[in-house]
């Protein structure tokens, strides 16, 4: 293995845990879902219910990955650096993104074309720019770019749809990479 | 001073390849499991065991072995000493490359 690679496995590791990104979009989807208004999903309680679903679905995720990839912890200076980029990134794209089309009022989504250039930028910061990237989170910034929403606030609330399932997909291909990378779990691996 | 000074001294517990693979993953993080070590090193459980034992022998790691609920966790981390030794390996190693290619240089026909 090449220098580069081994001192970037830790956030490999770490960044290409795509399963907890599956809760994260599902998360999306009801939020995108509850601000249309349509379904069950509206309702405070059901939206409420669905976190907590989510979030200890994302729980027993991670707990997985811990048991069968291990647990690593990134030195303090790497991790600084990418909450901050991840920070940067998304508090860029969700803030400036709905402002912006609050702003402008066009009939493109710049919240949905902002999320997937922020994706595309994390992606190259924490585990490498990949061609499923490209395709994943260029899709949805085509899908942002068509002239099909209805302007604000329909922007921002429907936006949270397509981002919904881009997240999901893109998160079952970086698991399909962890695994590729680091091999298949067998029972060798478990429990050291 | 002649070439064969200019070749530096490389550190022979650190050069072996597993081992230098081990300092090296371990270098970018504060501590890391058993697990993760064999998944990202691809290496079998007894031969991460005695490369681990050999590195904590010479103080360039620390091993912990504890308890996550009822599954037994070995946490591994590099030591201040070994943060630095990997350092400088790694800088002699890319003096030598530097120099292996300036001799190379040299060495061509003009």
């Amino acid at each position: 293995m090449e220098r580069r690679e081994l001192e970037t496995a830790a956030a490999r590791a770490t960044y290409l845990r795509g399963l907890t990104a599956v809760p994260l979009g599902l998360l999306f989807l009801l939020t995108g879902v509850g601000n249309l208004g349509w379904g069950p999903a509206t309702r405070p309680v059901v939206y409420l219910a669905g976190i907590a679903l989510l979030a200890a679905a994302w729980l027993a995720i991670t707990r997985h990955y811990n048991d069968r990839y291990g647990r690593v912890q990134l030195a303090n200076s790497q991790e600084v650096r990418f909450t901050l980029a991840c920070f940067a990134c998304f508090g860029a794209a969700l803030i400036g993104g709905s402002v912006l089309d609050f702003r402008l009022d066009l009939a493109v989504s710049v919240f949905v074309v902002s999320f997937g250039l922020a994706m595309l930028v994390w992606a190259t910061i924490s585990v490498g720019l990949r061609v499923d990237h490209l395709v994943v989170w260029g899709a949805l910034i085509v899908i942002g770019l068509l002239p099909i929403w209805g302007g604000p606030p329909d922007n921002t609330s429907a936006g949270w749809i397509p981002i919904g399932v881009a997240t999901i997909v893109a998160g079952l291909l970086d698991h399909h990479t962890l695994s590729r990378t680091f091999g298949p779990v067998t029972d060798a691996h478990v429990g050291s | 001073m002649s070439a064969a000074n200019d070749i530096p001294d490389l550190d022979r517990l650190i050069h072996e390849p597993s081992r230098l693979a081990i300092l090296t993953v371990l270098s970018s993080t504060r501590n890391a499991d058993f697990v993760f070590l064999q998944r990202a090193l691809n290496l079998t459980n007894g031969n991460l065991s005695s490369h681990l034992t050999k590195l904590e022998d010479a103080g360039l790691v620390t091993v912990v072995k504890s308890f996550n609920g009822k599954k037994p966790n070995t946490s591994i981390a590099l030591t201040d000493h070994g943060r630095t030794r990997i350092r400088d390996h790694w800088q002699q190693l890319d003096r030598l490359k530097a120099l292996t290619a300036i001799q190379a240089q040299n060495a061509r026909p003009a």
